[in-house]
């Protein structure tokens, strides 16, 4: 290979080590599937089918913050919101393999000290769909920052 | 040996190097509830000693349920029937029914179904309304007491 092409190769690679030290991975949505007025429904975060899941994998040792953004309202058509609460102890979070969970409250930042590997954070909640509540599909983003340190 | 930690930050005094968010959506699907209306009864009206009676279910006096619902949702049909009209201690037999199910309310071009404990699969319309239509045959014997015979006809209508 000739120099210029060897430089130019390695140039490219040094932003894609950087990145590549944490991913941060949506797998899953926490879908509440059918809900009916007047009648709250829990999704456990251990749910297999239902819970949400944001996945962290890491290449090293490695630090990092964690945080949570949750909503309080789910959107639906027009002007239409259903209440929805991701409180302490929606959120789980297992290394690895483990079956271990450690259970989370999404107002509080966590740090985290691992080595090579993943953790998944798994997200349950409660929507409280009200008794007049018009019908129709209703969504609301959750956001997870994970600042490496 | 090292083991991952996770602690509760209250002190966070180094500056992230880096900062990467994912999202994830949390989503409901809210359902208008089932109403299930027994709108009419099946009625048999006069019947004689010996003679079978059916009803069909486009007869004027077949029994009727109407059914609202979501849009296009498919539900379970399930039914709960008498295999005798009582008067007293007196019974009237009753069977081979016969049913079928359309989004408006008549049966005529409707869906035929069997009613039975076995669920039948059925979806809504785009109006949210299902018509269940429903006949049978009584069959009095010979030497069948006069009087007024009733039993009860239930329908179980059950999202999938």
């Amino acid at each position: 290979m000739r120099p210029g092409l060897l430089a130019l190769a390695l140039w490219a690679m040094v932003p894609l080590v950087l990145s590549g030290q944490v991913v941060v991975s949506a797998e899953r949505d926490l879908d509440f599937g059918v809900v009916f007025r007047g009648v709250p429904s829990t999704v456990d975060p251990t749910d297999a089918v239902k819970a949400g899941r944001i996945v962290v994998t890491t290449p090293r040792n490695v630090q990092f913050r964690v945080s949570f953004s949750v909503p309080t309202l789910l959107q639906g058509s027009g002007s239409a919101t259903m209440p929805i609460s991701i409180g302490n102890g929606d959120i789980a979070a297992r290394f690895n393999t483990s079956s271990f969970r450690y259970s989370l409250n999404p107002s509080s930042m966590y740090l985290v000290t691992m080595g090579r590997g993943y953790i998944t954070f798994e997200y349950g909640g409660t929507v409280s769909p009200r008794t007049t509540q018009a019908p129709g599909a209703y969504a609301g983003p959750i956001i997870m920052t994970v600042s490496v340190l | 040996m090292r083991f991952p930690m996770l602690a509760a930050a209250t002190l966070l005094g180094a500056g992230a190097v880096s900062a990467q968010s994912a999202s994830i959506t949390a989503r409901a699907n809210v359902f208008t509830p089932l109403v299930v209306t027994g709108a009419q009864d099946l009625d048999f009206q006069n019947v004689f000693p010996g003679a079978a009676k059916t009803v069909g279910v486009a007869a004027p006096s077949a029994g009727r349920f109407d059914i609202t619902g979501q849009a296009n949702a498919p539900v379970s049909l399930t039914f709960a029937l008498p295999t005798n009209l009582t008067n007293g201690g007196n019974t009237l037999p009753i069977g081979s029914w016969t049913g079928c199910r359309n989004a408006t309310n008549t049966a005529t071009a409707c869906t035929t179904l069997t009613p039975s404990a076995t669920a039948t699969n059925a979806s809504f319309g785009a109006a949210g309304t299902m018509f269940v239509f429903v006949g049978g045959t009584v069959t009095p014997a010979p030497s069948q007491s006069a009087g007024v015979y009733t039993g009860t006809v239930q329908l179980t209508v059950a999202y999938l």
